[in-house]
């Protein structure tokens, strides 16, 4: 019997695995149940003419069981990176086979805050868009989506990182050199959302029938943002621990660069002396190359600038975050204020009303 | 050893043995005045010649003697160049010599003429064996066939008159020395060439002749300066050859046989010859005189012609030719000291008058301190306490006979003979005593300090307090004299001081009717008066603020310490002086701390305590750093180390650091709980924590540090019994509170706070748990007065630690809760990050000087840090409730804008990851 694949769609929120196994029992041993993962590949188009990129298409990627810390997990997490992998292949392949691979245009993340920005991210979107050029990723953001607005974006990065990438090489002199900064580093493409002529005709269709929309669509008027709030304060902490490490690493750099480049300096011009005295004594003058041959100092992080700039983007992104769920929560506060005023008066005219009468 | 043997070494060997030699004076001096006329040597200005004489000759001896030796070694390895190379060096030698030998008309050295004759007889060996000469290498080769030739024109080059060599050559293959005969090189074979007494052509003569030598010797109680006589009159011309001969006699016999007991028999008399020696130095008859020129270069003991009629200006002159080779390299330094000795003997039993006493005394004094070689030694401890004994008897002399001795005084000024006027002498007793002192610390410094030697050397300490003691008072006594200057007068007093602050006052034995702490005050007063340079004035005031604190008299002492604003300055004093500052500090921690001042102590000894290396700023220990030192700076840092004894109890410092620590940190940590970034008052409690905190398995606490940590753990769950537990028990008992003279009191003192502290925490850690308390309750739980705990509540309240009222009526507390919500909590942590971002960020652009960082000095010290700042946080954050989040963002962005532009001018903004919107 050959492998095969069944999506099941449409199970409830909290369907644990030993459920949907007693429900499908009888088509057969179930060799695994992978639950879907908020990631992906994309396919899709480049329309020339348009200078668009549409996509059209996505396909989830198994999700990842999660990275246990235990040092005796190791094994396991081995196996599960190798089954994830090997699952990813499995999925090309069929691409492949399909004869769509080449539709390929990008992957898509969750992520909750639109906090994408990591190393894994970098280095995806590197390989993407080293093999396929105008290779996009786009990131899901389910909390906002939760506040009743769909986050989408889109990201790719630009040219002169793309260009560090594939170099390697994050050191201060280099990111100086092509002025990258963490806001250059990556470029969000505007986006977007064509629904099919079909959906269209269905949401138009809801729109011309109140009755049949839910009650429950307020989400954007909910006002309980406590928890996502503190969550994404911590994560910022996290970051700017991050960001704090980076600067004191940087400081460091610097001033061990100052020195090494005065004493650069120093020798040269010593050497420069030395070099008149001897072109005046008729012996040939030393080279300079044990000077440049010195080494200077190296940035103490583990990927150079680029760390302090993902942090930065980050914190950024969870700022943005922040400053926009309480700013709305400030109107929302308003809009209750004034609602319950509303009510209030609306009640006092009732009663007014009825002694009216 | 025979004395026979000595006498000739004398002429041809400078190294006698002079241990051996004292009772053979007597016989010697006509043999000896017998051979000199023979070498007719200048008999006027004799001290001079002899210098010259050993110099030169036997220098020149020596140096053949070293090349003979090495062509020796040459010689049997058959490394014929070598030998060569020795020979030519030797010829140049003796080409030097020859000059000398001709002035003082000696004949050419025997053991010289012997080398010749068995170097020839060598290579004419060698010359002829055609078989070895085939082996030999080409360079050896070439060095045979050279040394052959060079040996024969040798001889033969020399035939003057005086020096025939070649004759002497001869001379010795007619009468040649036993086979395998050498000359002794060696200091214990002085045999080499000793000069007979007699004629020695027959074998008869010299035999009874040693046997009475040797009967004199061994019989030291019947000898007297008759026997000479005998002796020297049968002597008569020697030559070299007869020396030879009588040597070979020696060596045969009386060497093997009657040696060791000779040796004995000289061991046990020679305290007795030494007695009897002096005498005879007096009652030696004039005509002898030659002979002490003898005694008087192998041991300087013998300082007078005897009979002379010693003036006041002889012994003078003579103290003087004495101390003009004082410090010279070749002079032997023990010597010195004892002929410096005699000297003094001399000049008591001439009753010269105190000057010459004095200055002798003195003198003898500079020879013991000079005894040892280097200054980073220590003394030897017996030599110190002869110095000591020397400088008590100066003293003693001072006192009595009211010599001035001074350093004002010049040497020219000085007056040692004139009765009539004052006696002046340069110098200075104080320097001494000082020197002295810095001897003893060295000494104790490298005794084992927990040896019974220790103690030993310890009690020195006490008799040199007795003769600082019996100065300083000698000392007051002249005051008005000038004899004195200031600097000096400063370091007695100093002295004085340095040997009481650290010492019980009930310890310290004064003179009637004086208390230590008046003493302490008198003499700190007096530096303050005298002293021009600030430093003593420094030490000075830090050693009153040791004392005070050592009697518990806290608020004098740190009244003084804080008067003296020497916080501040000690930075710039010398290493010495920061240590007893840093000693200073720990002793009025220690004293706040038994005054129940937690915060004072604490603040005290966290200056030291929190940098994890407390011995060595106490200089009780030398760091392990080993790296990045030199020997010099290791050497000098434990010249620094303070003695054993003086030492301050580095454990039971940090108990009482710890316990300070956590009397003051844990309400701090409890009220602090939400806050992720904590205010550290003391690092190394919280290191201590935190270890025990990771550690898996928490056992019963063993050294005083965990039972500290133990205790903190309990208080900080409110169990204030437990906590009491820990601090006061058994083992406690021994390692800290019996260290304390009131320890009592210091318990009583300690277990209250710790009820008190327990209080508040559990009334922090607790609060949410509680709407009301009854102050009733509170007080049987901690077992404090009702009254008690409402003035502790109410102080909380008041400084807004606890968000709570008292209600009177029903004694309760009445629990508010205004507990910022976790998303303020986190909102103002955030704050706090980012302001700790800005300023790195800032440091990017304006990297902050070496000044700026780290440790501040110690000015400051009783800053009142801590407890306002800690209370400010509090307000913050209580009161913050609902504004914490909103100001949390204002700063936020505030600081993110202005920041951030400005960092992205100048480096292109990759690290300004600010929040921006």
């Amino acid at each position: 019997m050959a492998l095969g694949k069944v999506y099941v769609g449409g199970l409830p929120d909290d369907a644990t695995s030993k459920e949907v196994e007693d429900a499908f029992y009888k088509f057969g041993r179930i060799y695994k149940i992978a639950g879907e993962s908020c990631q992906g590949l994309l396919t899709g188009l480049v329309t020339a003419e348009e200078e668009r990129l549409e996509i059209t298409n996505c396909f989830a990627t198994a999700r990842s069981e999660p990275v246990l810390d235990d040092e005796s997990a190791q094994p396991t997490n081995n196996q599960n990176e190798e089954v994830k992998q090997q699952e990813m292949l499995d999925m090309l392949r069929k691409f492949r086979n399909m004869n769509i691979d080449y539709e390929l245009v990008g992957f898509y993340q969750v992520h909750p805050f639109g906090a994408c920005f990591n190393q894994d991210l970098v280095d995806s979107l590197n390989e993407y868009q080293t093999s396929f050029k105008d290779g996009v990723v786009l990131i899901y953001d389910p909390v906002k989506t939760r506040q009743g607005q769909l986050s989408l974006k889109a990201y790719r990065l630009s040219v002169a990182a793309l260009d560090l990438c594939a170099k390697g090489d994050w050191s201060p002199e280099a990111v100086k050199a092509v002025s990258l900064t963490y806001e250059t580093m990556f470029e969000e493409l505007p986006i977007t959302i064509k629904n099919s002529r079909l959906t269209n005709v269905m949401i138009a269709e809801l729109a011309l029938a109140p009755g049949k929309v839910p009650e429950k669509t307020a989400a954007h008027l909910e006002l309980g943002t406590k928890r996502s709030l503190e969550k994404c304060v911590r994560t910022m902490m996290s970051n700017i621990d991050e960001m704090n490490k980076s600067i004191g690493a940087f400081t460091k750099y610097t001033s061990e660069k100052q020195r090494h480049d005065a004493n650069i300096f120093n020798m040269t011009q010593k050497r420069e002396v030395e070099n008149e005295q001897r072109k005046q004594r008729g012996e040939p003058p030393i080279s300079f190359d044990d000077i440049k041959r010195l080494k200077g100092p190296t940035l103490q992080t583990k990927n150079g600038m680029l760390e302090s700039f993902l942090a930065s983007a980050d914190t950024e992104a969870l700022a943005e975050f922040c400053t926009k769920v309480t700013g709305e929560n400030i109107a929302k506060l308003f809009l209750a204020e004034a609602i319950a005023i509303d009510k209030r008066d609306t009640k006092d005219r009732s009663t007014s009303s009825v002694s009216g009468r | 050893m025979s004395r026979f043997f000595r006498e000739g070494d004398s002429d041809s060997d400078a190294s006698t043995d002079s241990s051996s030699s004292d009772d053979e004076r007597e016989v010697l001096p006509t043999t000896r005045g017998v051979i000199r006329r023979d070498f007719a040597y200048p008999s006027d200005d004799e001290v001079e010649e002899k210098r010259v004489v050993k110099a030169h000759k036997d220098r020149k001896y020596e140096e053949l003697k070293m090349l003979i030796r090495k062509t020796r070694n040459a010689r049997n390895v058959k490394d014929f160049s070598a030998l060569y190379d020795h020979f030519e060096e030797l010829c140049k030698g003796f080409e030097k010599m020859k000059p000398i030998l001709r002035r003082q008309n000696l004949p050419i050295p025997r053991f010289y003429v012997r080398y010749l004759v068995e170097l020839e007889d060598f290579v004419q060996e060698t010359w002829k064996d055609k078989d070895a000469k085939k082996t030999l290498s080409k360079v050896n080769q070439n060095g045979l066939n050279r040394l052959h030739q060079r040996v024969k024109k040798h001889a033969e080059g020399h035939t003057e008159p005086s020096l025939d060599l070649l004759a002497a050559v001869k001379e010795f293959r007619e009468n040649p020395d036993p086979v395998g005969y050498e000359s002794p090189e060696e200091e214990e074979k002085p045999e080499d060439e000793a000069p007979g007494a007699e004629s020695g052509d027959e074998d008869e003569a010299p035999k009874p002749k040693a046997k009475a030598q040797k009967d004199v010797d061994s019989d030291s109680d019947e000898w007297s300066s008759d026997t000479d006589s005998t002796t020297s009159e049968s002597s008569i011309d020697l030559g070299e050859q007869q020396m030879e001969e009588l040597r070979k006699y020696f060596l045969k016999k009386e060497f093997r046989d009657d040696l060791p007991d000779e040796k004995k028999k000289k061991k046990e008399k020679r305290d007795d010859k030494q007695r009897r020696k002096k005498i005879s130095i007096v009652s030696e008859d004039e005509e002898e005189e030659g002979w002490t020129e003898v005694g008087k270069k192998d041991e300087k003991v013998v300082l007078f012609p005897p009979k002379t009629e010693i003036t006041i200006e002889l012994f003078i002159e003579k103290f003087n030719e004495i101390m003009a080779v004082r410090g010279r390299k070749t002079t032997n330094r023990k010597q010195h000291v004892r002929t410096l000795q005699e000297l003094y003997n001399i000049a008591e039993e001439k009753k010269f008058g105190g000057g010459v006493l004095v200055k002798v005394l003195f003198s003898i004094v500079s020879a013991l301190f000079e005894l040892s070689v280097s200054i980073s030694d220590s003394m030897d401890f017996q030599t110190w306490h002869k110095a000591l004994a020397a400088i008590i008897n100066l003293t003693d002399l001072l006192i009595e006979s009211g010599v001035h001795l001074s350093i004002g005084i010049t040497e020219e000024d000085e007056n040692l003979t004139d009765p009539e006027k004052p006696y002046k002498v340069n110098g200075s007793i104080l320097l001494s005593i000082q020197r002295l002192d810095t001897e003893l610390t060295k000494i104790l410094q490298n005794a084992d300090c927990h040896s019974t030697d220790y103690i030993d050397k310890l009690k020195g300490e006490k008799d040199l307090c007795g003769l600082i003691d019996k100065v300083h008072s000698f000392v007051d006594e002249r005051l008005d004299s000038g004899l004195f200057e200031k600097a000096e007068i400063c370091k007695i007093y100093m002295l004085r001081i340095d040997h009481l602050y650290y010492k019980y006052a009930d310890t310290i034995e004064l003179p009637n009717g004086v208390t230590a702490h008046a003493l302490m005050e008198k003499l700190c007063k007096q530096i303050y008066a005298l002293d021009d340079e600030k430093r003593l004035r420094q030490r000075a005031m830090l050693c009153h603020v040791y004392f005070l604190a050592l009697h518990d008299e806290w608020h004098r002492a740190r009244d003084l310490m804080l008067m003296s604003h020497l916080q501040a300055i000690v930075d710039h004093s010398d290493v010495s002086t920061q240590i007893l500052y840093n000693r200073t500090i720990c002793q009025l921690g220690l004293c706040a701390f038994r005054h129940g001042f937690i915060r004072e102590a604490h603040q005290g000894l966290s200056e030291i305590q929190n940098t994890q290396r407390a011995k060595e700023l106490l200089a009780q220990g030398i760091a392990m750093r080993q790296h990045d030192r030199t020997v010099e700076q290791e050497k000098l840092e434990r010249s620094r180390q303070v003695p054993y004894h003086m030492h301050i109890n580095v454990e039971l410092m940090e108990c009482v650091y710890l316990i300070c620590s956590m009397l003051l940190e844990i309400p701090h940590m409890a009220s602090h709980e939400f806050e992720l970034r904590k205010r550290l008052l003391s690092r190394s409690f919280h290191y201590q924590l935190k270890q025990n905190e990771k550690s898996s398995l928490v056992g019963p606490p063993e050294n005083t540090r965990e039972h500290v940590v133990a205790a903190s753990r309990a208080m900080l769950a409110g169990d204030w019994k437990k906590c009491r537990d820990f601090i006061v028990n058994e083992k406690m008992n021994g390692k800290v509170w019996n260290l304390f003279r009131n320890s009592d009191t210091v318990k009583k003192m300690v277990i209250q706070r710790i009820q008190e502290e327990s209080l508040r925490t559990y009334l922090l850690m607790y609060s949410t748990v509680y709407t009301t308390v009854s102050l009733t309750k509170l007080a049987a739980l901690f077992e404090l007065e009702e009254k008690h705990v409402h003035s502790i509540i109410s102080k909380m309240i008041i400084s807004e630690e606890l968000s709570a009222t008292l209600d009177e009526p029903t004694g309760c507390v009445m629990m508010h809760r205004v507990e910022p919500s976790r998303l303020q909590l986190l909102a103002l942590h955030l704050t706090d990050k980012l302001h700790q971002l800005a300023e790195q960020n800032e440091q990017v652009i304006e990297p902050r000087g070496a000044g700026g960082r780290g440790y501040n000095g110690p000015g400051t010290w009783f800053s009142n840090r801590g407890g306002d700042r800690g209370d400010d946080k509090k307000k913050q954050q209580f009161q913050g409730g609902r504004g914490g989040d909103q100001r949390g963002k204002g700063n936020v962005w505030g600081g993110g804008s202005s920041r951030g532009g400005h960092q992205q001018g100048r480096r292109g903004g990759h690290e300004g990851g600010r929040p921006r919107n």
